[in-house]
């Protein structure tokens, strides 16, 4: 492979890799925090409602239930799927859908043991269904008379790593697009007087030496080289030169001879 | 914290969501519409002190949608309506509008009285982004800002406010107006549209005062504005508290204009002021009550004409009244739109087909128009004042300021 596609792919899979390793770290971290931020922030909201709905659900009182649902759902628009009461039963009392209830809820399997007491986050996927579901036991003394599920999206949970995805994958394009043009520019940089030195380098090498130095003024390197290629012309010129005197020399010293 | 990950929650949640529910049809958007039927969901009060009015704007529009079931329905659809009772309360207003939109499957929904209630479900209308038409209140929280899927046909209560300043200060030269509202959401609407009517016309409430939702004490709200000499009352609220407001004024020879909107029950009014606070005849012409449809006794009219048959015919026991005739002509606007909206319905083109309804006549002296910027058909108020035989009648500004 030439130097200036090797000098491009070399740019571009180390700006990719550095977009991956930043994509990656960020999405961990994220993850870990919007756990951690549901399983404290989700659980609060879902024991408050707990607490606030605690007549109604004693007196299955499912008017009041479903108005204060929608009210809870309404403040949190995008966030929630769902918010459902349940009573000791699990029989449902109260919900927030506004069509009949999704078929794919209804196709989850039954296969599962189910702690009734306690408090629970749980990722619930079926079809087209994607939340985090949280829910908590509504208690009269120690019995459990209900319980209450919020249903967080995990679409808005997921919302900001999106963004941040997207973001990271346009600056990653971005600095790739200039990455490109740089390895391109420093090809024309470096290759062009290579070629303009090798071109001199191959008339040297067939006996050519009345060729034309490119007369690099870049400081560096590629400079130094062709001072060193025009030193050696010089160097070969006056051995040639003297080469010339010396065969001359020999030539005019064999005719007085033979005079 | 007792937080436990527990695998398997969702097991009896789902079970417990699947219970009763119908099988959810595969267009969400065209849910309750069949071959055969259009399934359309109304929430009033039809029962409590407010089932007059629910129960009149049902029978007007049932009546009307009767009409047209019998002619072969829309499209060869019939029309369905599930009215079911809210009894005028905001939170079964969104419980009974839930169980329309999930249990019932219905389409669009149709028919609703009062400001709390009816504020209270402009979300869920939002949300499930279905499209609403019909309510029985002038709240300019329902107009403004422009919900695409709320459309009425009546004019707000700023309009109601606008014509009733507009007859007391232009025509008649009143500066003095004063206003007794109801403390709720309903009586907050309309001294809006007052206080902005009078701004408009560089003036102010001479009193403004409140009395509580389903009372009669109104002693104080009417002391106030006798005290200030107002000489036009704008009065919020229901038909029982109003009448007190008039025959107390009365009695202490206070005799201001009264006015007071559509949403007081025009004929209940009368009747309370009549034989309740027994009014004298003498005395109706200062009452005033604006009107957004026409009267349901008017002459002339080739809508409130069939209103008048096709209601009679369904309803033997019901007198004609402005409730009654705003449901049958909200019915007609309704399937007028369904017409136009064509055989492929759903939902989002049905909300469409509304705002191309233009110059619809209803044989009701006024044509109804909607747009993409204008979701009230019927823009305007009609005064209308009670007359000698203890109706209210429509009557000119003329009539009223020769």
């Amino acid at each position: 492979m030439r130097l200036g596609p090797k000098l491009a792919w070399l740019f571009l899979g180390f700006i990719l890799l550095s977009g991956g390793v930043s994509a990656a770290s960020v999405g961990y971290m994220l993850d870990r925090r919007m756990m951690r931020e549901m399983e404290t922030g989700e659980l609060a909201f879902a024991r408050s409602l707990s607490l606030r709905l605690f007549k109604s659900v004693k007196d299955r009182d499912s008017i009041a239930l479903t108005d204060a649902l929608m009210d809870e759902l309404l403040l949190r628009p995008g966030k929630l799927e769902y918010l459902l009461v349940l009573d000791g039963q699990e029989t449902r009392l109260a919900h927030t859908y506004l069509m009949p209830l999704p078929e794919r809820l209804r196709q989850l399997p039954i296969t599962r043991e189910v702690s009734l007491d306690a408090s629970h986050v749980e990722r619930l996927r079926a079809r087209q269904l994607d939340v985090y579901d949280v829910t908590v036991p509504v208690f009269e003394g120690v019995s459990r008379i209900g319980s209450i599920h919020v249903g967080l999206k995990s679409s808005y949970l997921n919302a900001l790593k999106v963004d941040l995805f997207k973001v990271i994958a346009l600056v990653t394009t971005g600095i790739g697009a200039l990455a490109m043009l740089l390895a391109f520019w420093l090809t024309r940089r470096i290759v062009r007087p290579l070629r303009q030195l090798t071109a001199v380098a191959n008339q040297l090498s067939q006996g050519e030496l009345d060729v034309v130095l490119p007369g690099l003024r870049t400081g560096d390197e590629l400079e130094e080289l062709e001072s060193s290629i025009e030193r050696v012309l010089d160097a070969v010129s006056t051995l040639m030169e003297e080469l010339d005197a010396a065969v001359d020399a020999l030539e005019s010293q064999g005719t007085d001879e033979d005079s | 914290m007792p937080r436990k990950l527990v695998t398997g929650v969702g097991v009896s949640l789902c079970a417990a969501l699947a219970c009763s529910a119908p099988p959810a049809p595969p267009g969400s958007r065209s849910l309750g519409v069949t071959e055969q039927e259009i399934v359309l969901g109304s929430v009033s009060a039809q029962s409590g002190h407010a089932s007059f009015l629910g129960t009149q704007l049902t029978h007007g529009a049932s009546a009307w949608f009767a009409h047209v079931n019998e002619r072969g329905g829309i499209h060869g659809r019939k029309v369905r309506l599930v009215a079911l009772d809210d009894q005028y309360d905001p939170p079964r207003a969104v419980a009974m509008t839930q169980r329309l939109l999930v249990e019932h499957g219905a389409f669009a929904l149709f028919g609703f009285v009062g400001t709390p209630t009816s504020t209270k479900l402009l979300p869920l209308i939002e949300r499930a982004q279905v499209p609403a038409f019909g309510f029985f209140t002038g709240a300019e929280a329902l107009r403004k800002p422009q919900s695409p899927w709320v459309f009425h046909l009546r004019d707000s209560y700023y309009a109601e406010a606008e014509g009733a300043i507009h007859l007391f200060v232009d025509r008649l030269g009143l500066k003095r107006v004063g206003i007794v509202y109801q403390q709720d959401a309903f009586g907050q609407a309309v001294l809006a549209g007052t206080q902005l009517a009078l701004k408009r016309r560089q003036l102010g409430t001479v009193a403004a005062e409140s009395f509580a939702r389903g009372t009669l004490e109104i002693d104080k709200a009417r002391d106030a504005v006798f005290a200030a000499g107002a000489e036009a009352v704008v009065m919020v609220g229901t038909y029982a508290p109003l009448a007190k407001v008039v025959s107390t004024s009365h009695d202490a020879g206070y005799y201001p204009w009264f006015h007071t909107v559509s949403f007081v029950g025009t004929e209940a009014y009368a009747k309370q002021l009549v034989e309740e606070q027994k009014v004298l005849p003498a005395r109706f012409a200062k009452l005033l009550v604006t009107q957004v449809v026409p009267s349901p006794h008017a002459e002339g009219l080739a809508g409130v004409a069939e209103y008048r048959a096709i209601v009679s015919a369904k309803f033997p026991a019901d007198t004609p009244n402005y409730v009654a005739l705003e449901g049958f002509l909200n019915a007609k606007v309704l399937t007028a739109a369904l017409t136009q909206a064509g055989r492929k319905l759903d939902r989002d083109s049905f909300a469409r087909a509304f705002e191309q309804l233009h110059e619809l006549e209803l044989g009701i002296g006024k044509k109804v128009s909607f747009g993409p910027q204008r979701h009230v058909g019927l823009e305007g108020v009609y005064l209308s004042r009670l007359s000698p035989d203890g109706v209210f009648r429509l009557v000119s500004e003329s009539e009223l300021a020769p």
